[in-house]
């Protein structure tokens, strides 16, 4: 550990703590602007350390595929946005609470779509899903009397659109943690949204018990109008989820951007969309903040900034009675600590440094699936953390459509991720790392903890436990994570 | 946002827009580019006898660096030849990974001691390569890394901080 390293880190860190408190205010300078001037300072001192400025190393840390992926996703969900693709998913949902399922087998798909069709953003599935939460929400509210069934549904669908852009084969976040930590393609997959699924009941359940009796929210007057969906809208739907099951079954060796792209002009085709319908699906904040997030992420490296977290990490495992569990935990909840409003900064930027810790543990442990489980439960807890963030988070969508106090939400979030990102551990600890899809061991897991959801939904709903509508939504919720 | 922070944040997004140009500039100067295809799963990584990152030189074509420092983590050499190639490059020793200079002065090795490497520069471990064709067989895309391995490996002209 050199004191270069120890400051650099400290720098970092120091600016995600200023920004989150605000001693940065957000409308003098962004996120991304502050992790820039951190990337500059830590050139500057290297330069005042007499270290050669290291671009170069900066420059090929930079993993480009999540950041092309990305955009190809963003494309994509452009297109299917201006196709009517999301208004179809609404308008199949909104039709099935007609049927004997009822209204528990739509709210246990609504709330869990964003995860069963991860984006590369859960902002992308979390603005289309609105109107329909809004809906089935006031429906369960006026049935029991309780309007915080609302808010539940509300922020249920947005913390479950947070977290899921870590299982998002277009680019999301867990192709990150795959990649840097040499894990088999997809093997992140099942446990994120299974963590998912875990971490949004839990989210609902708390709102419903603890933090929604003093909740005092002006939700919009009149139920959203339904939306005439074009007929392009479910063929569009339908070319989205053919590609999505072609990746995932068949893996082409062809990069998943052409696939993404082909798919884009194919819906562009169907529904006669210009260039410019397209584009407009484009978010540039989690593009900007990924590449800034990759530059810092290659100054710290640089400049010893890993090692130095590394060293902070060890010295608190083996001196303190914290331990190597202690401080793992400690590590895997630090994005839930420092939220950010996306959460690949903290990804990318320190992800090197959890696996090296990672290593370190299996080590201390003699368990030898120490990194892969503190890994996906970083991961999980940093894509998560974007619901909760202060600074823009998607929980502040629903906040702003129900008028509630602005960050009212990120309490229920951030309990509910901390209480869902030990299951995804637990499916990594005892289903193993693999990218093998289609195993019926992982089918078994799959369909219960989408039972379990689906059970959870009946009972919080004031339903039945064993309700058909429940039961069944999270039995295909289950079915369409494994399949997806 | 008053006018000074605006300018300095759009600036700052401009920067980031161009900081993502470089790379693409990169792989096209270098005649490499399906380099921006490289999906850095490190798959070519557990395929390599030698311990080698191939995608490090993936990323030494995106950097323009042919001095990057990249993973080779299982290159045995004599501590003579290694101080030839390259004092700074990193060796492992023990549990540690250090600077073959200071572990010659710290453990005083013997020139003909044999060393384990961690991490050198791309140029070197290029060099070093064996080109079995591991790596690309290892590859999901099956990327022609032999390619930008060779680029690195051939001589570089007076002046030029990249092999062509």
């Amino acid at each position: 550990m050199t004191i270069l390293g120890a400051m650099a880190l400290a720098l970092f860190l120091g600016a995600c703590l200023a920004s989150i408190r605000g001693w940065i205010p957000q409308r003098a300078l962004t996120l991304q602007t502050t992790l820039l001037l951190v990337a500059a300072l830590i050139v500057i001192l290297r330069l005042a350390f007499g270290k050669p400025p290291a671009f170069g190393e900066i420059l090929g840390g930079t993993s480009l595929h999540p950041i092309t992926a990305t955009v190809a996703g963003f494309l994509l969900a452009g297109a299917l946005q201006a196709a009517g693709g999301f208004d179809a998913a609404s308008a199949l949902l909104r039709r099935l609470t007609g049927t004997g399922l009822g209204l528990p087998f739509a709210l246990v798909v609504l709330v869990n779509l964003p995860t069963i069709f991860a984006m590369p953003c859960g902002r992308i599935l979390a603005a289309p899903l609105m109107p329909l939460a809004l809906l089935l929400g006031q429906e369960a509210a006026e049935r029991s009397g309780d309007r915080t069934m609302l808010a539940m549904v509300v922020f249920g669908m947005l913390v479950n659109a947070g977290a899921s852009c870590v299982p998002s084969a277009l680019g999301g976040i867990g192709l990150l943690g795959e990649g840097m930590g040499r894990f088999p393609a997809g093997s992140f997959g099942d446990p994120s949204q299974l963590g998912t699924l875990v971490l949004t009941l839990a989210t609902m359940a708390l709102i419903r018990f603890v933090h929604g009796r003093d909740l005092k929210m002006r939700p919009p007057a009149t139920t959203e109008p339904s939306v005439t969906v074009p007929d392009q809208g479910y063929t569009a739907l339908a070319v989205f989820v053919l590609m999505l099951a072609l990746v995932m079954i068949v893996r082409p060796r062809i990069p998943l951007q052409v696939i993404l792209t082909v798919s884009t002009l194919m819906i562009m085709a169907l529904a006669r969309l210009s260039l410019a319908n397209v584009l407009a699906g484009v978010i540039l904040h989690p593009l900007s903040a990924m590449i800034a997030g990759f530059l810092v992420a290659g100054a710290l490296s640089a400049s010893g900034g890993f090692d130095a977290l590394l060293w902070l990490l060890e010295g608190l495992a083996r001196h303190t009675p914290l331990g190597f569990v202690g401080v793992s935990i400690l590590v895997v909840f630090l994005p839930l600590m420092l939220a950010m409003p996306c959460g690949r900064i903290m990804s990318v930027a320190l992800i090197p440094g959890v696996l090296l810790f990672g290593e370190k543990v299996a080590h201390a442990t003699a368990f030898p699936l120490a990194a892969p489980v503190l890994l996906v439960s970083f991961i999980l807890s940093a894509a998560g953390s974007c619901g909760p963030s202060p600074l823009g988070g998607v929980g502040n969508i629903g906040e702003g459509r129900l008028r509630i106090p602005d960050f009212w939400s990120s309490r229920p979030q951030a309990l509910g991720i901390f209480l869902g990102v030990p299951a995804a551990a637990l499916v990594i600890r005892f289903g193993g790392v693999s990218g093998g899809a289609y195993r019926l061991s992982t089918l078994s897991t799959c369909l219960g903890f989408g039972l379990v959801s689906g059970l959870g939904t009946n009972w919080l709903f004031g339903y039945r436990l064993r309700h058909l509508g429940g039961l069944a939504g999270g039995l295909l919720v289950g079915l369409l994570v494994w399949i997806l | 946002m008053k006018r000074p922070a605006l300018t300095l944040n759009t600036t700052a997004m401009l920067l980031l827009t161009i900081f993502l140009g470089l790379l693409g500039g990169h792989a096209l100067a270098n005649r490499q580019p399906w380099a921006l295809t490289c999906y850095d799963c490190k798959a070519c990584g557990a395929a390599c006898a030698l311990g080698i990152d191939p995608q490090g030189f993936v990323a030494a074509q995106l950097a323009n660096d042919p001095d990057l420092p990249i993973y080779a983590t299982n290159i045995r050499l004599n501590v003579r030849k290694a101080l030839a190639l390259d004092p700074e490059l990193e060796i492992t020793r023990g549990e540690r990974h250090l600077p073959l200079r200071q572990a010659v002065t710290q453990f005083g090795l013997a020139p003909s001691e044999e060393v384990v490497t961690y991490r050198m520069k791309a140029r070197h471990a290029a060099a070093l390569c064996l080109e079995c064709a591991a790596c690309e067989k290892a590859c999901v895309l099956e990327l022609p890394l032999l390619r930008a391995i060779r680029q690195l490996k051939a001589p570089q002209p007076a002046g030029a901080t990249h092999a062509k």
